[in-house]
């Protein structure tokens, strides 16, 4: 690459590096325009007594406990809480920022009613009150319509408090369609309910794990539980804890994730499902697998023939026919010897952990290739083991009903009702109109691959109403917009976060009075369930979201189970007591419990139970299930017919579509921290950290590598179109070596049209991706867009 | 019970820790108050796990899994019951190898205040009581050997002739599994004997095992049902109400029924409870052949009978001052610690296994190096001996031997 390390750039990248400068507002870049982010309010000294609350980080679905800095009722530092046994007392970046976010100058001061049209809005502001009385209103009418199914709850979360209870309501409502945005790992979760027959979120013991197999996962940029994969990354390096774990970065692109591994295993995009049955085939053949699991506790390894007599190719055939060794070194481009010593590792350092396909936090890969991945963890016995792939554990209490009959979308077959499919559904108007959409803290319009039909169809949604902080690139489009408090101002909740196998609910009172006229949307949907009255208001008679999770906590006394957030003693000193039949509380009932809760940020639970096959292992045979039965049985149903092939139950590499000669270069989006998950752009403090690898920062860019860029005639920094068949969007060309030839990327999150200054810097590379359907959840890939670049 | 020299100073200590003890949890670990009569554990468990990660124990050292896993889990290892001068014997014979350890290490030996060291032994001899999760598979072949399942069943396997044994699958503690056997055990003698079924024994962690299988094989996972902490004050009036003290005796000497105070223990509560199950049979004729109501417990009631039998062997029975006084000169202790000795004289000392072992801490790598250098061997010692030893120096022996009179 041609950088000069000039004092300039060592500047500026010292400042993006390191987060306790970014998160100062030391501004090496810019500084006027960090200062500018700042509300006025911040600029006056606090006064009045210094005081800490617990708090529960909503900056992404990690799940982190905070401890907040009052001054007065002002809020002035956020630091992770101690006793939260996610984070331990560790943040990341974005939830450092959320501070800025409390204090954003950008966002909505009141409810937002639009009186014009969806093409051209003309906003008015009401109060809260007012808001509340048109959605009760809205409602109501469609409920005495009979229309009350199609109603469609789109909610940001997936586990926690506040699903629970929109769920409840939507059940009591009479609607099915209560569906979450589709995240990076759900073709890795349809592959786990092929293989495991479990729709309950997968868990890595990454703390106890020796060996991890990281296939294109971003584990260290944002993925899952981001500071609980820190914590455990760190462990993989203490020596205290008397053995290091090898971490196995498997990916085309130089990441920080694969900067960080023991070993970055450079491969050719989108072959990593050949690699892990690559690996299959060496722990086959030198007999390296776990055979005591593969026999008492698997599936269709072997051949095998079904009650009518017919006979069936097993994992094993399939590995030993079509992924040898050297095919699998000519396809991935990975050499034969080190794709032997990796299984050869793998095998002789259990528990082994692998993961994948490819995904990061917003964009699932394809679920066959997932199995593939999968398939080395069932190969080497590392179902439900310490150290190895665990189910999370359900939080006590009512388990959130299932929506499943008569669904709009198809995917809640697969359990995976995701925000993806909707617009077709709305367009087609199949099986039935949606005639109003409730949009709880979500941005579909600018996260989605096919944002630009779900912007599309919302003109044929008749009411569409959306809870947001700011004025985002969707909630632009609505009827209706409501302030969603930031997390510090409200009660707030979080369940486990992905990843994580052990039941957590953290819950927080409000830090700080409300700057603006903002409700909860818990206290909304509350209000609107007493306004209708008769069993909607039976099935939630709270007075607020307080008693809503004060009503949960009660539930969790009487679970008569975990423990309140402790120390790390205390935790270890409450799991081997569960371990050995006893619990011994902190609390004597309810009322402490609800107590310590406030104080301490929350319950979990400290133990988990290995090897309780019927309950990791759900699938029609009761065993890990190398063929897959159950879809098997999803490819019968939908195509009406028993004659189906064994490949599309078993584990295989997909089709990989080829470059043209007018688009030559494989597009790849990228997520960084900062930015994980699509959301942070509007906060200054993470703009300035994002990108320091390429030291481009505040707008995006356009990674390759400087051989591609020279084959193109494109110079480092030259200003650079990236055209797809879709369209086109503009960035600065910056040269990596870390990208591979051929292949060119760009970072997610940027390129907002709506939502404050800052947000809207950049471009979306989901503009211009090729959105490829997964062809068994439907779910939006992509993975799969050729490009071609040149100068601007 | 040992004989403490000092009385005074035992009391004070004992009356600083009973406090803690209030909060503490499971296996209240007890000493009987000199005239108090009440159940007190000589230092907090809970504490003690503090000071096990503090002073850098389980750096090397776990306790049921928890900890670092270059030396032995101090939970499991050594195999067996320890009462408080056996734990103090196992940490004294392999005080030389850890200090080696610590010193290749660059690790400093943790200097212990007798407080600390209190907890820690609480600590140790609470967790060594704690049952292990089973092993399922294990379990599995335990149930078809012990032919439970020619009358239970468990799910889909076995038979219909008692109740299907998942139906308990939430308990995850075996003294709630063997207290609902042990009710139930007239009723499942009598369906043995007609099937020709030899009464099952469990040995170690069989009921664990067994416990762990059927849990397994619960169609879901089922709400775990625990136990809370066991009290030992309630389970000593347990043991007199119930008409256990008819036949058994703790510590007053031999009845128609073993001293459970001198009958050697099992490790954990649960093999404990497994005990009584595998006597039951025997006891129950016992009880009919003296005309006693064969007793009846809730779980709760046998948790705290267990912790009780459990308290009582926190300590060894007295040791022979005699005895105690031959293994002072014979182990060499004599040579250096007297009046004028190169150690301090030690007659009439404040001893206890708690005393001892922190001072092994606090100055016995001091002393392990001065002997090397005098190439005098580290003696080893026996439980039964550091008992005895306990015994002499807190004699009125060694009081008269510190004013001249011979041993």
């Amino acid at each position: 690459m041609s950088f000069t390390f000039d004092r300039r750039n060592f500047l500026r990248f010292a400042a993006g590096g390191a987060v306790g400068v970014a998160t100062s507002g030391v501004s090496l870049k810019g500084i006027s325009t960090l200062n500018a982010a700042i509300d006025s309010e911040l600029v006056r000294v606090p006064s009045g007594p210094e005081s800490w609350a617990t708090g529960v980080c909503n900056m992404c679905p990690g799940g982190c406990g905070l401890r907040v800095r009052l001054i007065g009722n002002r809020a002035v530092k956020i630091q992770g809480n101690p006793l939260h046994p996610i984070n331990r007392g560790g943040l990341c970046p974005k939830g450092l920022a959320g501070l800025q976010e409390l204090y954003h100058p950008d966002r909505l001061r009141t409810a937002l009613r639009n009186t014009g049209t969806r093409d051209n809005p003309r906003w008015k502001g009401l109060s809260s009150d007012e808001a509340l009385g048109l959605v009760s209103e809205r409602m109501r009418k469609l409920r005495d319509a009979g229309e009350a199914r199609s109603l469609v709850v789109v909610d940001r979360q997936r586990s926690g408090l506040l699903p629970r209870l929109l769920s409840r309501f939507m059940t009591a409502y009479g609607s099915p369609n209560y569906v979450t945005m589709p995240t990076g790992m759900d073709a890795l979760q349809a592959a786990i309910y092929a293989q495991q027959g479990v729709s309950e979120q997968v868990a890595y013991d990454f703390s106890n794990s020796r060996y991890v197999l990281s296939f294109g996962v971003n584990l260290l940029e944002g993925w899952g539980a981001p500071v609980a994969m820190m914590r455990a990354f760190s462990r993989w390096r203490d020596a205290a804890s008397g053995r290091r774990a090898k971490l196995v970065q498997i990916e085309p692109r130089f990441s920080m994730t694969a900067a960080r591994a023991d070993e970055w295993v450079p491969i050719r995009p989108g072959t990593e499902a050949t690699l892990a049955l690559g690996m299959a085939y060496v722990l086959i053949s030198e007999g390296l697998y776990d055979a005591d699991f593969v026999r008492e506790h698997t599936f269709g390894f072997e051949d095998w023939r079904d009650a009518e007599g017919n006979s069936h190719t097993g994992f094993k055939s399939l590995v030993k026919s079509e992924y040898r060794l050297n095919d699998a070194a000519t396809v991935t481009g990975v050499p034969a010897d080190t794709i032997l010593r990796l299984a050869r590792e793998a095998a002789q350092n259990r528990p082994v952990l692998a993961i994948g396909d490819r995904h990061n936090s917003s964009l699932p890969g394809n679920v066959y290739a997932a199995m593939a991945v999968h398939s080395l963890n069932g190969l080497l016995g590392s179902i439900d083991v310490p150290g190895g792939v665990l189910v999370q554990q359900q939080l006590p209490g009512q388990a959130l009903v299932s929506n499943a009959k008569d669904p709009l979308l198809p995917s809640a077959q697969t359990h995976v009702a995701n925000a993806g499919e909707l617009p077709q559904a709305i367009v087609s108007k199949r099986p039935y109109p949606m005639q109003m959409l409730l949009l709880n803290q979500v941005n579909p319009v600018f996260a989605l691959p096919n944002g630009a039909a779900f912007r599309s169809a919302m003109k044929d949604v008749p009411f569409i109403v959306s809870f947001s902080a700011f004025l985002d690139d969707t909630a632009v489009l609505a009827d209706l917009v409501i302030p969603a408090p930031t997390g510090l101002e409200s009660w707030q909740d979080g369940g486990t976060p992905p990843t994580v196998a052990n039941a957590i609910v953290s819950i927080s009172p409000p830090a700080v009075r409300p700057r603006k006229d903002v409700r909860h949307p818990g206290d909304v949907m509350l209000s609107v369930a007493r306004s209708l009255g008769g069993s909607l208001a039976a099935a939630l008679p709270f007075a607020g979201y307080e008693e809503f999770l004060r009503n949960e906590v009660n539930g969790l006394y009487t679970a008569q189970a975990g423990a309140v957030f402790g120390s790390t003693l205390e935790d270890s000193w409450n799991r081997l007591m569960e371990r050995s039949g006893w619990w011994a509380p902190s609390y004597s009932n309810a009322d402490e419990l609800w107590q310590q809760i406030k104080k301490q940020g929350g319950w979990w639970e400290p133990a988990y139970s290995h090897g309780e096959w019927s309950h990791v292992l759900r699938t029609k045979s009761g065993r890990f299930e190398f063929y897959s039965q159950a879809l098997a049985d999803l490819a019968k149903q939908r195509r009406r017919t028993e004659k189906i092939e064994d490949r599309e139950c078993l584990p295989h590499q997909p089709t990989i579509p080829e470059a043209t000669t007018n688009f030559p270069l494989l597009l790849m989006p990228v997520e960084q921290l900062p930015l994980a998950g699509g959301e942070g752009a509007h906060l200054p403090y993470l703009q300035q950290i994002a990108g320091v690898h390429v030291f481009a920062n505040w707008d995006s860019w356009l990674e390759i590598h400087p051989e591609t860029a020279r084959t193109f005639g494109i110079g480092d920094g030259d200003s650079v179109w990236i055209e797809s068949g879709r369209g086109r969007v503009q960035a600065r060309a910056r040269f990596y070596e870390g990208a591979r030839p051929g292949v060119v990327h760009l970072p997610l999150g940027y390129g907002h049209k709506s939502g404050g200054e800052w947000a809207c810097r950049g471009v979306n590379p989901l503009e211009i991706v090729e959105e490829q359907p997964d062809p068994v959840t439907g779910l939006p890939s992509a993975h799969w867009t050729y490009v071609k670049v040149y100068r601007a | 019970m040992i004989v403490i020299a000092n009385r005074r100073s035992w009391c004070v200590l004992l009356f600083a820790v009973a406090a803690l003890a209030v909060a503490c949890v499971l296996v209240a670990v007890p000493l009987r108050a000199q005239g108090g009569g009440g159940y007190f554990i000589p230092g907090d468990p809970k504490a003690g796990m503090r000071s096990f990660f503090d002073k850098g124990c389980a750096r090397c050292h776990s306790a049921l899994g928890e900890g670092g896993h270059s030396a032995p889990d101090l939970a499991r290892a050594p195999t067996g019951h320890l009462s408080s001068a056996e734990l103090l014997a196992a940490m004294w014979n392999h005080a030389p190898e850890m200090w080696e350890k610590m010193r290749i290490e660059g690790v400093a030996p943790p200097k212990f205040a007798e407080t600390d060291m209190a907890n820690l032994f609480a600590f140790l001899y609470s967790v060594r009581s704690l049952d292990e999760p089973g092993d399922a598979e294990r379990g599995r072949r335990l149930l078809q050997e012990k032919r439970c399942l020619e009358c239970h069943g468990v799910g889909t396997e076995g038979k219909r002739q008692a109740p299907d044994l998942l139906k308990w699958a939430a308990y995850r503690n075996p003294v709630s599994w063997i207290q609902a056997m042990w009710n139930h055990a007239p009723a499942m003698q009598s369906a043995m004997a007609a099937r020709g079924v030899k009464w099952p024994v469990f040995d170690g962690n069989d009921a664990p095992d067994m416990i762990a299988y059927i849990r397994r094989s619960a169609p879901s996972a089922a709400k775990p049902a625990y136990l809370r902490p066991a009290d030992p004050e309630a389970g000593r009036k347990i043991f007199r109400e119930k008409g256990c003290a008819a036949c058994h005796a703790v510590g007053h000497g031999s009845r128609t029924a073993p001293d459970l105070r001198s009958r050697t223990l099992p490790r954990t509560l649960g093999q404990f409870a497994a005990d009584m199950w595998n006597h039951a049979p025997a006891m129950r004729a016992s009880m009919q052949a003296r005309n006693i109501a064969r007793p009846q417990f809730t779980n709760k009631e046998m948790a705290d009978l267990i912790a009780y039998l459990f308290a009582e062997r926190y300590f060894e029975p007295a040791g022979s001052a005699e005895r105690g006084a031959r293994l002072f000169q014979s182990k060499g202790c004599a040579s250096c610690h007297r009046s004028g000795g190169a150690g301090p004289d030690l007659a009439g000392a404040s001893v206890s296994p708690i005393h001892i072992a922190t001072s092994l801490w606090n100055h016995g790598p001091v002393m392990f190096q001065s002997m090397q250098q005098q190439q005098v061997a580290w003696p080893r010692f026996q439980p039964g001996e550091v008992v005895d030893l306990i015994e002499f120096l807190g004699s009125k022996a060694a009081h008269r031997r510190d004013s001249g009179g011979r041993q």
